[in-house]
């Protein structure tokens, strides 16, 4: 669906739109980058012409100003792009670690979380409320 | 590919159209009674690896192939709808499991309130049957699927659950105080989410992503739920199966079903009975194209089969908080829900309410999507950066409005537009009413104050999202010139046909509607077979 050069351009934009800065790193130099663009492009497939002609349309020379002025003048090819290239980078570990975000398996809760919720005394004053149950003809 | 010459000649006691919810407790309750069940869907069984919510690449696989809406998502058992007459758009999914892959697990039950909207506030109509007729069969189901929620809410009548509740989480907690200076009641959410190891569901992961299909296998959608005891117990389930008409007799009830494989071959299904469970869209849609003799549709003497569509405007508004959230961690699911605007309070100008749920808000790029109407300099570069770091610091509350029935909201056959098999393809027209948009600027207002109180530093308005509560268009009532099905789903026009789904329902209320409708199947299903001998023997 993309070619090396398309991945190349993708690359670029990925580094201008997400730069690093002194927590988070930059796109265009997460591991495996190019990979996580290929990634990206195949879970959109079924945008697969948008993005043929939205690449078609990137200028040739991409850096800050003319990714702007594209932006502003083709705003849905620029938003689809912007997508696969904000899903490569957020697929990085390094850029999720850098934000927090949790990755890999998931946990269950413990099974008494709740009741240490309900012992802070969150729900206390709707417990006191008196039925709210709105009585109905017979 | 061949088919199975089983399939050639299928005969059963009772055939079911569609294996979401409704189907799957009217398969799993015949077949238990020892009738022969036969049921046809159009979707397949959906493999939980390929769900994408434990993929790294999740959320743009949301945005095309697992979109919640069939004519973005375009899977080969979608078919399509025609939209341009709607104003509020809704969604589906064809699979066994129906919807519930999809669904919040949201476990609400009506108010009693919500059966008596004409004695009580003087609109639409007063259901044919009370919240004490169906209570029953919704503590039932609950204990089948194993529901975890807490009991003692003022809001509700007395109730409890067979599991424990999930924990409100960070969000929860944070927003429930904030609720709790404002004087707005709140609960902590019931989910058909297992908060512990239940049959064969595991216990939940907190994804977060429940209404893109679980992952972990840990929600009560009905292909797990229900399906792998129906087919224990002996129904019988052909998938890739499109129903394409209802047959009928020269006594004028039913006799089976024509359906159309994935190869597109055409067979025929025989039964004694036709239970329809292809949800509030698919039902009318087949109704009206099953009448060889009437262009009014089958069942359809009343004129309603296809108008009182009810879909649940659902609105949101999103939350960023400076604190951490927790915002991945599901159930998603309903951190929370609140009743404090549900019932009618003639001073707001409107008549009804709705049901909020508070929901996390999993992704990153769905929190950069937040940011979509800024200039390009305050969105990329190093405020990229910075705003993805709000990810794990939204939160989102949702509104279920109780939008009342209306004649003009239909379920129509589209002239022009049809599915991959050449059927027609349902044609949705849906109007806001005055009472709804009212109801909508009313709870927006409201959920805006709820982050104020909680102390969001920004919030953003979400747009109607595409409801999967697809309701009222083949109403129930005691009269056969205003309803279509009896208070057990018998259509009046033709005895030995029955519907089971949303189509049903003569109000919306304000919750999510799959536990009334499964309870309501449940009742169905039971009446069904014991008039069993009563049906004609088409076999």
């Amino acid at each position: 669906m993309v070619d090396t050069d398309d991945v190349d351009r993708l690359r670029q934009l990925a580094g201008i739109l997400f730069p690093g800065d002194d927590r988070s790193p930059a796109a265009d130099s997460v591991a495996d980058i190019d990979g996580l663009i290929r990634l990206a492009v195949t879970a959109i497939g079924s945008e697969g012409e948008v993005l043929r002609l939205a690449l078609d349309l990137l200028p040739a020379e991409l850096d800050w100003a003319s990714v702007k002025d594209f932006a502003e003048s083709h705003t849905n090819e620029f938003e689809l792009l912007a997508v696969v290239a904000a899903g490569a980078y957020f697929m990085a570990p390094a850029a999720l670690a850098a934000i927090g975000y949790p990755q890999g398996p998931r946990k269950a809760a413990r099974i008494d979380q709740i009741v240490d919720e309900l012992e802070t005394g969150v729900l206390d004053l709707v417990m006191q409320r008196e039925s709210m149950v709105r009585k109905v003809p017979v | 590919m061949r088919i199975d010459s089983g399939l050639e000649n299928l005969r059963a006691d009772v055939l079911i159209v569609g294996a979401g919810p409704s189907g799957a407790v009217v398969a799993h309750t015949l077949a238990s009674r020892g009738l022969s069940v036969v049921c046809l869907e159009q979707g397949d069984w959906i493999n939980p690896d390929d769900l994408p919510g434990s993929k790294p690449e999740f959320e743009l696989l949301t945005r095309t192939q697992w979109h919640w809406e069939p004519n973005v998502r375009r899977r080969r058992e979608d078919y399509p709808l025609e939209v341009s007459g709607s104003n509020a758009p809704v969604s589906m999914f064809g699979a066994v499991g129906g919807s519930s892959v999809v669904y919040g697990a949201h476990w609400q039950r009506l108010m009693p309130s919500d059966f008596r909207v004409r004695s009580l506030d003087g609109v639409a109509d007063d259901w044919p049957i009370s919240y004490d007729d169906l209570a029953p069969y919704y503590d039932r189901v609950d204990a089948f699927i194993g529901v975890a929620g807490l009991g003692g809410d003022p809001a509700y009548p007395p109730q409890d659950f067979p599991l424990p509740p999930h924990p409100m989480g960070a969000a929860g907690l944070h927003m429930g105080a904030a609720m709790n200076k404002l004087g707005w009641h709140f609960w902590p959410g019931t989910h058909a989410i297992p908060s512990t190891a239940f049959k064969n569901m595991g216990q939940c992961l907190r994804w977060g992503v429940c209404e893109r299909g679980c992952p972990a296998g840990a929600k009560a959608s009905f292909d797990l739920a229900y399906w792998p005891h129906a087919t224990a117990a002996g129904a019988r389930l052909v998938t890739g199966a499109r129903v394409s008409r209802i047959l009928v007799g020269a006594d004028g009830l039913v006799d089976g079903a024509l359906w159309i494989d994935t190869e597109g071959t055409e067979h025929r299904a025989r039964a004694n009975a036709v239970v329809v469970a292809a949800n509030g869209i698919g039902t009318p849609r087949l109704l009206l194209m099953s009448d060889d003799k009437h262009t009014e549709g089958l069942a359809n003497s009343s004129g309603l089969v296809g108008k009182n569509l009810m879909i649940h405007p659902n609105r949101g508004v999103i939350g960023v908080y400076e604190e951490e959230l927790d915002a991945w961690n599901g159930p998603a699911g309903q951190l929370l829900y609140s009743l404090e605007f549900y019932e009618t309070d003639e001073s707001r100008g409107f008549v009804r309410g709705s049901k909020w749920n508070l929901m996390p808000f999993p992704g990153v790029l769905s929190v950069l999507d937040l940011y979509r109407g800024r200039p390009f300099d305050e969105r990329w570069g190093a405020m990229a950066h910075k705003l993805s770091r709000s990810a794990g610091k939204v939160m989102i509350w949702y509104a279920n409005i109780d939008d009342l029935p209306e004649e003009a909201n239909t379920v129509t056959l589209d002239p022009d537009l049809r599915d991959s098999s050449g059927l027609a393809a349902p044609r949705i027209d849906y109007t806001l009413s005055a009472n709804s948009l009212r109801n909508l600027d009313f709870v927006t207002e409201k959920m805006i104050e709820a982050h104020s109180a909680a102390g969001a530093i920004e919030t953003f308005l979400d747009p109607l999202v595409p409801s999967g509560h697809l309701l009222g268009t083949a109403r129930m009532g005691a009269d056969p010139a205003t309803s279509v099905v009896d208070s057990f789903g018998r259509a009046h026009d033709v005895p030995n046909l029955f519907v089971v789904d949303g189509s049903v329902m003569v109000t919306g209320g304000g919750m999510n509607p799959t536990a009334t409708i499964t309870a309501f199947a449940l009742r169905a299903a039971e009446s069904l077979a014991d008039a069993a001998s009563d049906l004609p023997n088409r076999n």
